[in-house]
């Protein structure tokens, strides 16, 4: 398998600073050492609580803004933040989808204008194939098409979203960071739109980093899971055996707290919950993060940080339980 | 089982200048046994929160309640006047709102928040109610609470607000607990947390219930019975058993199929529901489910099928059963 994405100890801090001269108190460790690799024309969901740097690691792999330490490689080339000329034509083959659609469309161009307008930035490409281009994407992305002529306002929260995609797609990236693409839609719409990023990967090949805060949708659409947990992956799993051999706590909490729409299972199930809530990311807890809320922890867990280690092949977790 | 609430033929209309009227809500109704869970379920724009909000006439003053009646223990409580719905607000009928922070006041501690409930309600004197109010609070999980009373909402994380909500909620014991969408605010493991705060206090208590969300998995873990809303109707009522596993209507079978679920490993497949919800100002005289359903003929361009009992406790709006 060919790998399209490397990140290998990826670090974001953000400074806290206190005062008129604004020196610096501490740090926000947003995303704290994550490692992982994206290979060609799958999807690496990332799944975690709000606050927990998911979206962080996503700016981070965009190049918006500048990760403190670590390194990406994308396509085989480590990209660096400072040399913006070779890493424009690599950055454009990476492309986004973020959470809310009405917010991410200028609301004064037409449709036609924003899907547009990355092929128009790449400069290679006359009126006609640009033209061409967008007719094959309306199909592709079930836009009827006469929506060029429209605005973003009149268009539904799903429509909306199914322009983002197209936007994305335009340029024939090789990956597309899905920031929680579905979770401001309605139920009915947000199948459409999982459905919709599915089929373009098996018509484009496409390698999606999938991000979202429900585990349901992430299982569903992933090839391969992470959970983070306060700027830190937990746990890397193949998408069968997250939910039958869930190795850390954190990651049986998350399950257990995701209702499954079946009364009866409902019933026969038991839940496991976490104490209290998600810690600041300033202060982080010593050892293991998750010690203060975990079900299970025990005395070495607040002394002692786990090894993040290859329990079975291809399962990853970082957990004291598990040694 | 004795009922406590009755709502039958509920209409909220917004009526517009120069516009055509939004039929928010449109012929809602149900019933509500004492310890009763309902749940509203549907997709945003169907109705349920504006349909929960007008019990209390509580719905936005821009909306009409045009007819209907509830009837609480007996009394039509949309005919009585303000001073009396007053009175029932909070202390026989409970809600909790969607989002915390803009239903709390930014200006006044916790604390004072809390006992205000009970000096309106049980003509408590300042001490004795700040009082109760920690009590309340310590029931409902609040760490280190005598800071907390004097906090303000904004210094409060998400999850901790909405205990502060639940805890005004059941501050003056209520019959009837109304839950809009109590955790869409919050994050997975804190939902779990505060629904299952609120479903055992309620439980213990013997109370009732409604719990309007548009989550299919929350309803499967909490609800005794489950009225499914689409474009301000009621389009199927039945028992939660039923629901799932003996769908009637075509939506909530399209609708449970479209929901990805995490007990099926390698994913079940998504069928989603062609189409857009209809937008309520222009609703035809028929089904308004009729563009997006499978099952769709000329009867249902033409008429709205009426809501009626198929099987026992089991009703359904459609005219293809």
């Amino acid at each position: 398998m060919d790998t399209i994405l490397k990140i290998d100890q990826l670090k974001k801090y953000f400074p806290v600073t206190k005062g008129f001269f604004k020196h610096q108190i501490g740090n926000v460790k947003a995303v704290d050492g994550v490692s992982f690799t994206v290979e060609k024309g799958k999807t690496f969901g990332l799944v975690g609580e709000s606050g927990c740097g998911k979206t962080t690691l996503g700016r981070c792999i965009l190049q918006t803004i500048p990760p403190t330490g670590g390194k990406i490689i994308f396509d085989g080339e480590e990209i660096f933040y400072d040399s913006m000329t070779r890493q424009k034509i690599l950055i454009a083959k990476m492309q986004a989808v973020f959470q809310d659609p009405y917010n991410s469309l200028n609301p004064r161009h037409r449709v036609r204008r924003i899907i547009a307008e990355p092929l128009v930035i790449q400069g290679h490409f006359n009126r006609h194939e640009i033209n061409d281009r967008l007719l094959m994407l309306y199909g592709m992305v079930g836009l009827p098409e006469d929506i060029g002529e429209r605005y973003p306002h009149m268009l539904s929260g799903g429509q909306q979203q199914r322009v983002c995609i197209a936007r994305a797609m335009v340029v024939q990236p090789d990956f597309i960071v899905c920031d929680e693409p579905v979770s401001a839609l309605d139920v009915s719409i947000r199948a459409q739109i999982i459905n919709l990023l599915i089929s373009l990967q098996k018509r484009t090949e496409v390698s999606y980093l999938f991000i979202s805060h429900d585990l349901s949708v992430v299982h569903h659409i992933s090839d391969i899971i992470a959970v983070m947990y306060l700027g830190k992956i937990v746990e890397i799993s193949p998408k069968t055996d997250l939910y039958e051999k869930p190795m850390h706590p954190y990651t049986r909490v998350l399950l257990s707290a995701i209702p499954i729409p079946d009364p009866i299972l409902e019933k026969k199930r038991v839940n496991v919950m976490a104490k209290g809530e998600v810690p600041s990311a300033v202060s982080i807890p010593s050892g293991c993060r998750f010690h203060p809320r975990c079900p299970e922890a025990m005395k070495k867990c607040s002394r002692e940080e786990p090894v993040f280690r290859e329990v079975t092949p291809g399962h990853w977790a970082q957990c004291h339980l598990l040694n | 089982m004795e009922e406590i609430l009755q709502i039958a033929n509920l209409r909220t209309y917004f009526f517009r200048r120069f516009k055509p009227t939004i039929k928010a809500v449109d012929g809602v109704s149900y019933k509500v046994k004492k310890g009763e869970t309902i749940a509203l379920v549907g997709e945003s724009g169907c109705g349920k929160t504006i349909s929960a909000l007008s019990i209390l006439r509580l719905n936005p003053p821009t909306s009409t309640i045009v007819e209907g009646q509830v009837k609480w223990l007996g009394h039509d409580i949309l005919k009585v006047p303000d001073e009396e719905i007053c009175r029932i607000r909070g202390k026989d009928i409970a809600m909790i709102f969607q989002n915390p922070l803009s239903s709390l006041n930014p200006l006044m501690t916790i604390g004072r928040q809390i006992s205000e409930t009970f000096q309106t309600h049980h003509c408590l004197c300042g001490k004795d109610s700040w009082n109760e109010a920690k009590r309340m609070l310590n029931l409902v999980a609040v760490p280190d609470v005598e800071s907390k009373m004097t906090a303000y909402p904004f210094q409060l994380s998400g999850g901790m607000r909405q205990r502060v909500m639940v805890a005004m909620a059941l501050s003056c014991d209520p019959k009837l607990m109304i839950a809009d969408e109590p955790t869409t605010a919050l994050d997975v493991t804190t939902q779990a947390q505060i629904l299952s705060l609120i479903c055992t206090a309620n439980r213990e208590a013997g109370r009732a219930t409604i719990l309007v969300t548009h989550d299919l998995g929350i309803v499967a873990r909490y609800a005794d019975t489950v009225n499914i809303m689409y474009a301000g109707h009621i389009v199927e009522s039945a028992g939660c058993m039923d629901i799932y596993h003996t769908p009637l209507h075509p939506y909530t079978e399209a609708l449970l199929k479209s929901v990805p679920r995490i007990d099926k490993i390698g994913g079940n497949e998504l069928i989603p529901i062609p189409g857009y919800p209809p937008l309520l100002d222009r609703l035809g005289p028929g089904c308004p489910f009729e563009a997006r359903c499978t099952r769709r003929t000329t009867k249902c361009l033409k008429e709205m099928p009426p809501i009626e009992e198929v099987s026992e406790n089991h009703y359904a709006a459609c005219w293809h059963i």
